[in-house]
């Protein structure tokens, strides 16, 4: 039997067990396109890093296989490049030219709302910049033959991660897993594969535990240095202390500052991990497409190790190892990420994307890569 | 001759060859079709004879060739694919005379590019926009810089309230009256005020706006010094340098912004952080020349301003205290920094200025004294 026929049963034998993401990109692969890439994006000024983005997706999505069958990108780098300068210029000039003309406005009030403008602008191409990349990247993903696409939902999806900067801030980011599992649920419904569109419900209640335990102990620290800084400063105005009181104050503060910090340190990444694992539990494990399913078999325990891994890739590389990080996702997804009825899909038929030919362009002027959309 | 596709005409017996796995780009569901390659082409037959395509080679691109498998497409065929053993395909290939595209093709001519817009680029935006900027400056209408300027001067005058004295604002419009009074200047109106700000300095902003700093009233030893540069000033409005600089900021944002990404800087900011080059700085002291020669005022004041500055700035470069105030030595860096030195600035103010002394000057000494104290009234409002 041959490679061909192999990997033919092999999607037949699948019908009734779950199925894995398999990835088999080499590191020395990787590190030989990264390193090119990264030579060439210097000598072109910075040129370069779209062909060399686009470069490394088509690597990573073709050694990514689903019952079989590569995964497969379609991204151009030029797509990403014309769109980051249209992006680029429609910023700029729409930024500066309100800039300009708020000089020219001698009203005050008008010229305060023109100010403000640019901000707002800001506050809607920020949820516009992800839509827009996430869409992007689904569009330029196929597997048989079939791709993705997100082709409803901007201003749903803007108006909720409007209101949700809103909610966050007004709650002191204790509504942060609301707004970001009713707005991802919102983005998964509007996505399809092939002709059918994935159902989503993405719930907070586990997610919020972790995340709140994590945003609790910081405010509560910020709370405890503020108020003893505060309290400090009020004494030493007062004059009751002594200039060894305040030396001793001010040990005393710088003590507890590097404890509690040292403990966050500690305990910050674990309470992380577990905030990111339920993240991942709710948003694979209530994702279904046409009757196929996502399980999550990750635990705590190799959810840290990955996310230290994260970490210490990003601080060798200086933060320029986005590739590796990537290429460490999809391997960590591989490994944890089971699916069900999978043999479902084969009913998908193939539908027409949108032609995005402005890329990602927005994210890339604004606020660089945003990962994979998820 | 195109990639065509003849569906449910085939047959097992005209297919001869290997196997391979076709992807029809209509459904996710898989084919296994028999390949067969002939002098052009490759022959795609599935197995139930549902599907038989001819991909003409020099229509098929080689996408990915891994694991011992070889991935092709075929122009006009969409998301269509054919995974075939790259070995056997191999061995079909050796006496071909076509062969599939490799879709990596063409890098060095794509580095090549991208460099060369690399290079355009950084000589467009730091080289050519800067030499451009004065006749782009000169295209726009002095009623729109009139208007940029309102908004820049509102921006700018949050340095300080308003130095309202009446008699020292009595002396100012005199100095402004004689600069105004002149033909070079007669287009371009002055706006002139005095801001209470400590800070050793005088700035041109577009649309004739002119703002003098006490920090600069408090460090002048005679009138002809602030006359004269006042007169710099006006040098700068006339040749309409701050609009001129504000286009090559502009267009050295745009570069910055295309070749680093990220958000682009507030233009207000870097307004008020905006220094002229050192051939504007002497473009405006030869007109500041010109109107003092012109009015029988003396250069001299205007080049002992410059000679104390030189010589701040060599204690300060030397790390010489030279002033008990301490913070003093700050605020004349602070004017080095808008208004680059020129050993020959003050040689040439000399040696062009026709007037050993003023003829009268322009201000009594009671008008010079209320000069002086013109910011010991102040108001946030700008006085007409």
């Amino acid at each position: 039997m041959n490679m061909i026929t192999e990997t033919t049963s092999l999607g037949e034998d699948q019908q009734d067990n779950p199925a894995a993401l398999r990835h088999r990109s080499e590191v020395r692969e990787v590190f030989n396109l990264w390193i090119v890439n990264l030579l060439l994006s210097i000598l072109t000024l910075g040129l370069y890093s779209f062909w060399g983005r686009t470069k490394m997706r088509q690597l990573l999505w073709s050694r990514t296989s689903l019952l079989g069958d590569d995964f497969e990108y379609h991204g151009r780098g030029i797509e990403l490049f014309v769109g980051f300068l249209v992006a680029s210029v429609l910023f700029f000039g729409s930024t500066q030219g309100l800039n300009f003309f708020a000089l020219t406005v001698e009203n005050a009030i008008v010229a305060g709302v023109l100010q403000i403008l640019p901000i707002l602008i800001v506050l809607i191409l920020f949820p516009t910049a992800f839509w827009t990349q996430r869409r992007y990247i689904l569009t330029r993903t196929s597997w048989r033959g079939v791709r993705g696409d997100q082709p409803t939902g901007w201003w749903g999806f803007v108006w909720r991660a409007i209101g949700g900067y809103f909610l966050t801030i007004v709650s002191l980011g204790l509504a942060f897993p609301f707004v970001a599992t009713k707005a991802m649920t919102y983005l998964n419904k509007n996505s399809r594969f092939g002709d059918t569109y994935f159902t989503s419900d993405m719930r907070a209640g586990p997610i919020f535990k972790g995340y709140a335990v994590l945003l609790v102990s910081y405010l509560l620290m910020v709370a405890a240095f503020g108020w003893t800084i505060y309290s400090t400063i009020q004494d030493v105005r007062s004059g009751i202390l002594s200039e060894e009181e305040i030396q001793a104050r001010f040990e005393t503060i710088a003590y507890v500052f590097f404890g509690v910090y040292a403990a966050l340190l500690i305990i910050g990444p674990v309470i992380y991990s577990f905030f990111q694992l339920q993240w991942w539990r709710q948003f694979f494990g209530t994702l279904s497409l046409a009757g196929a399913t996502i399980s999550v078999n990750a635990s705590l325990r190799s959810v840290i190790i990955y996310l230290v891994k994260v970490f210490l890739v990003m601080l060798i590389t200086l933060g320029l190892g986005r590739a590796f990080v990537m290429r460490m996702k999809i391997q960590f997804l591989s490994t944890h990420l089971q699916f069900h009825n999978i043999q479902q899909v084969e009913n998908l038929a193939a539908e027409a994307v949108t032609e995005l030919r402005t890329g990602e362009g927005m994210a890339d002027a604004l606020f660089g890569d945003f990962g994979i959309g998820f | 001759m195109h990639c065509s596709a003849t569906l449910g005409s085939g047959s097992e017996e005209e297919a001869k060859g290997m196997q391979g796995r076709f992807i029809d780009g209509v459904v996710a569901k898989p084919h296994t079709v028999t390949v067969e390659l002939v002098d052009h082409g490759i022959w795609i037959v599935s197995m139930d004879g549902q599907i038989r395509q001819f991909w003409p080679l020099t229509d098929t691109e080689l996408l990915d060739k891994n694991v011992g498998k070889i991935r092709l497409s075929c122009q006009g065929r969409g998301d269509a694919r054919l995974i075939v053993s790259s070995e056997e395909f191999d061995i079909y290939l050796v006496d071909g005379t076509d062969k599939p595209q490799s879709a990596s093709r063409g890098l060095p001519k794509l580095v090549t590019g991208l460099i060369t817009v690399a290079v355009l680029l950084v000589i467009g935006g730091f080289f050519a926009i800067p030499r451009l900027a004065d006749g782009i400056a000169a295209l726009i209408p002095y009623s729109v810089e009139h208007e940029w300027g309102l908004g820049v001067a509102r921006q700018f005058d949050q340095l300080g309230d308003y130095c309202v004295a009446p008699e020292g604002k009595a002396a100012l419009a005199k100095m402004e009256n004689a600069l105004s009074a002149h033909p070079l200047a007669q287009y371009y109106p002055i706006r002139l005020q005095v801001l209470d700000a400590p800070i050793v300095n005088a700035f041109a902003l577009p649309g004739g706006h002119i703002r003098l700093l006490e920090g600069l009233i408090d460090e002048a030893e005679s009138q002809e010094e602030i006359l004269g540069i006042l007169a710099h000033e006006v040098g700068h409005v006339v040749h309409r340098h701050a609009l001129s600089r504000m286009v090559e900021l502009a267009g050295v944002q745009l570069v910055v912004q295309v070749l680093g990404g990220g958000s682009a800087v507030d233009f207000g900011s870097l307004l008020v952080n905006m220094h002229f080059s050192r051939e504007k700085e002497e473009q405006a002291d030869r007109f500041a020349i010109e109107i003092l020669n012109d009015l029988g005022q003396t250069t001299l004041g205007m080049a002992a301003f410059f000679d104390r500055l030189s010589v701040d700035q060599e204690a300060v470069e030397s790390n010489m205290e030279t002033d008990e105030e301490g913070f003093r030595v700050s605020q004349i860096l602070d004017w080095i920094s808008t208004h680059p030195p020129g050993e020959d600035r003050s040689k040439i103010l000399r040696e062009n200025g026709k007037f050993e002394k003023s003829q009268p000057p322009l201000l009594s000494e009671a008008e010079w004294a209320a000069l002086k104290g013109i910011c010991t009234e102040t108001n946030p409002l700008p006085s007409p």
